[in-house]
């Protein structure tokens, strides 16, 4: 009778809801589980070679990962779908795809985390910022927080952690995507298939420790906040537009694409009329669950979410112009309320870059306003300059071109399937392709488009997720489950190349990270520190009292052949102090495959630089050799 | 208070209680504790984020983990921002205010939940009005 008492007060109950039925999709998990750890002594990350990790991984872990994956095909198509069941699925897949490193590599992988490292330790170590330093410094927001993290925790550096960052980041992801896809739609089986889908196509690699990856994060719960405790007004803004346009429409464009894209069909009440109105009908039919929300409750949620946005403004210089460019699209082509929303995070975005970037702005803007508009460029540096190297890179690269592709393609056809089963879909699309139109306004670096990919990535994970349930009919069907496990398992055989194929240049052995330690004891404030490409783990600790220079950046052309009287002059011209080369494993990895350099052009170099008795080797190990430049022959 | 209602506070506000009083005792008393990373980032990661959802009562649970988090890293962030323009910063005292402004947080609502007519007059008065048997 007790033991009843405290069952029920527990609410152990719920677990009398679970039956013989469920035990299966219990049971297979924990089995895949139970392989993988298995597997993952037998992973030899040495063994890497230019496909990345999956040459590494022993043929268990797919297995595992394929258990998972069938297991996951039929739980979705439950007709009662267990929460925790599903939550098991998808934390076992987040943990497979993005916990493996952190639990086969000695390091934390990725030589910017280093860096990362190194703006946290200038923190913790001056209690201050220097804008000047480095770009990062203006939008110090993440890394103050790092480093409040590294004080507090009593750890010696963000490397004590920085390595479960992807784990982490995508795991609190699964909420803000559950939040975000239950707003689109009340079919939970495309909720859940929709957030497998983003965790089986997130291969950009932007979730290791980093401002971006953080504030994608806080960019999901915008976005969820805003789809589910904000209301829409009927007709939106651009409806003023709807008369103009079918008059155009009637002139010019009829017959096109409108016509074919929305026919009379895709809903009821947009039959026999025209296809701008079909359109505008789309563009503004209701949310999927209009649930009342106190005004009380919207102003508490309004001021939740512009505290977020003020973290995301102080962190990172990109991403609040994608929450801007999203939250506009919703308010002026859905009309979501309330309509000066942008304009507050358009002033809160301005006035940070006015009043706090200064320092940034005084030599960076002219260079970034002019880039403005070049779309073609961007995309050359997006897509066609990334396609050189090995023949590994080149194919891990067209890997990526091509499942990004796919992933597209599947995207588009999820969204007309569903618009033919007359499901609308326009706050999606607005979300899908309202990252675009950063193409316009910048390359960052060559890295916009990868970035577009990754903030439109929810939107084209829950349409992907349309194209198996383009309705929301629940009932059993054996050929969606097909579907579902086919789809999945194709993901992964993309994922596993595209997401960790350069992990022999993105891993840092102990010996890396021991060699670089063993640098910053041998040179002192002021010294020239030099590498031949970047790759190198360094940076991590006393940031500003160095000067940094490489090679491949500044005198590609005289590394191969080895021009040793060049770079003795271009590092004589650099520093009056004292200059030390470093060659480090992920270094000549980084160079042999993402460069069009001939193989064994570092080995060549490193002979010429010994045979010139210019640079004396003083330190080496495994994976890192030092040598000081003594400025002419002994 | 329904007692469901009243089960679930109490769990958010034991969760909250057991987590702040693990990060002052691990930072302040038992600085060099193996545990510290662990409650320290357990407090930061979601310790502010409760107090703010006890006055936003959620039903959908994975919603209000999505809250709980961001909120927390919102508040952990915006503070320690402020401290370091301000010229103030001090991880300790930026550890110390948000402890503080938890631990006032679970105050008030045990306060609220346990006796609410402490805090609510109007509603005392009104309940009290509804217990008195009518005079004969």
């Amino acid at each position: 009778m007790e033991s009843y008492t405290i069952i029920r007060r527990l609410n152990l109950s719920r677990l009398h809801a679970y039956t013989a039925s469920d035990l299966p999709l219990i049971a297979a998990p924990l089995i895949a589980l139970s392989l993988w750890v298995l597997s993952l002594p037998r992973v030899d990350v040495g063994r890497m070679n230019d496909l990345g990790l999956v040459s590494a991984l022993p043929p268990t872990t797919f297995v595992a990962l394929a258990i998972l994956i069938v297991s996951f095909g039929f739980a979705v198509q439950t007709p009662k779908q267990r929460t925790a069941i599903l939550l098991l699925h998808l934390g076992l897949l987040i943990l497979m795809l993005y916990g493996v490193t952190a639990l086969v590599e000695e390091m934390p992988r990725f030589d910017i985390v280093y860096r990362h490292a190194g703006f946290t330790e200038y923190i913790t170590r001056t209690g201050g910022l220097d804008p000047d330093l480095d770009a990062y410094f203006n939008w110090p927001g993440f890394f103050i927080f790092s480093a409040l993290l590294v004080k507090t925790l009593g750890v010696p550096s963000i490397l004590s952690f920085a390595a479960w960052s992807p784990f982490v980041l995508n795991l609190l992801a699964v909420a803000p995507l559950y939040s975000i896809f239950s707003s689109l739609t009340s079919d939970k089986r495309l909720v859940w298939l929709g957030i497998w889908v983003f965790m089986l196509t997130n291969w950009i690699g932007q979730d290791y420790y980093s401002p971006q990856g953080f504030v994608f994060l806080l960019y999901l719960v915008i976005i969820a906040i805003f789809l589910r405790w904000f209301t829409r007004t009927s007709p939106s803004p651009v409806d003023d537009l709807r008369v103009p346009t079918e008059r155009l429409a009637r002139g010019v464009v009829r017959h096109l694409w409108l016509s074919w894209a929305f026919p009379p069909q895709t809903a009821v009440s947009m039959q026999n009329t025209g296809a701008v109105s079909r359109f505008f009908a789309w563009l503004q039919a209701p949310k999927v669950a209009e649930p009342t929300i106190s005004s009380r409750r919207q102003i508490s949620m309004l001021i939740c979410l512009l505290a977020i946005f003020g973290v995301v403004v102080c962190s990172h210089p990109l991403t609040p112009f994608f929450v801007l460019i999203s939250v506009t699209g919703l308010v002026v082509l859905r009309g979501y309320r309330p309509r000066w929303l942008p304009l507050v995070l358009a002033a809160m975005t301005v006035a940070w870059i006015f009043f706090m970037t200064r320092a940034y702005l005084a030599g960076h803007l002219a260079p970034a306003l002019g880039e403005v508009g070049q779309v073609d460029a961007t995309v050359g540096a997006g897509v066609f300059g990334r396609i050189v190297g090995s023949p590994g890179h080149v194919f891990i690269t067209l890997m990526r071109v091509a499942m990004t592709a796919l992933i597209w393609l599947l995207a588009v056809s999820g969204f007309f399937a569903r618009l033919r089963s007359r499901q609308q879909d326009a706050t999606v699309v607005i979300l899908g392709l309202a990252p675009f139109l950063m193409i316009i306004a910048q390359s960052y670096g060559g890295e916009i488009l990868l970035r577009i990919y990754l903030f439109g990535l929810p939107a084209v994970a829950f349409l992907v997720a349309g194209l198996i349930f383009p309705s929301s009919k629940a009932v059993w069907s054996s050929r969606q489950a097909a579907v579902t496990i086919a789809l999945s398992l194709v993901l992964l055989g993309g994922f596993v190349f595209t997401r960790y194929g350069n992990e022999r240049n993105d891993y840092m052995s102990v010996a890396e990270v021991a060699g670089m330690r063993q640098l910053y004891r041998i040179a002192s404030p002021g010294d020239l520190l030099v590498d031949v490409s970047e790759g190198a783990p360094w940076k991590f600790q006393q940031l500003e009292q160095f000067d940094y220079m490489t090679l491949m950046d500044t005198i590609p052309k005289d590394l191969a052949p080895p021009n040793v009287i060049a770079i003795a002059a271009h590092i004589r011209h650099d520093t009056k102090h004292t200059a030390y080369l470093i060659i480090t494993r992920s270094q000549a990895a980084t160079l042999e495959s993402t460069t069009d350099l001939p193989p064994g052009a570092l080995d060549r170099l490193e002979i010429a630089l010994v045979a010139s008795h210019q640079f004396k080797l003083i330190y080496h190990n495994q994976d890192v050799r030092i040598y000081v430049f003594t400025g002419g022959p002994p | 208070m329904k007692q469901d209602t009243w089960r679930k506070a109490l769990l958010w506000m034991s969760l909250l209680g057991a987590l702040t009083l693990a990060a002052t005792l691990t930072v302040f008393v038992f600085p060099s504790s193996a545990l510290r990373p662990w409650a320290v980032m357990g407090f930061l990661s979601i310790g502010p984020g409760i107090v703010i959802m006890l006055f936003l009562p959620e039903t959908d649970l994975l919603a209000k983990w999505m809250l709980i988090i961001a909120m927390s890293f919102t508040a952990d962030i915006l503070l320690a921002t402020l401290f370091m323009y301000a010229g103030w910063w001090s991880p300790t005292a930026i550890l110390a205010i948000l402890l503080v402004f938890s631990g006032c947080g679970l105050s008030f609502h045990t306060v609220r939940s346990f006796f609410p007519y402490a805090i609510q007059p109007a509603v005392a008065l009104r309940a009290r009005r509804h217990e008195t048997p009518p005079a004969s």
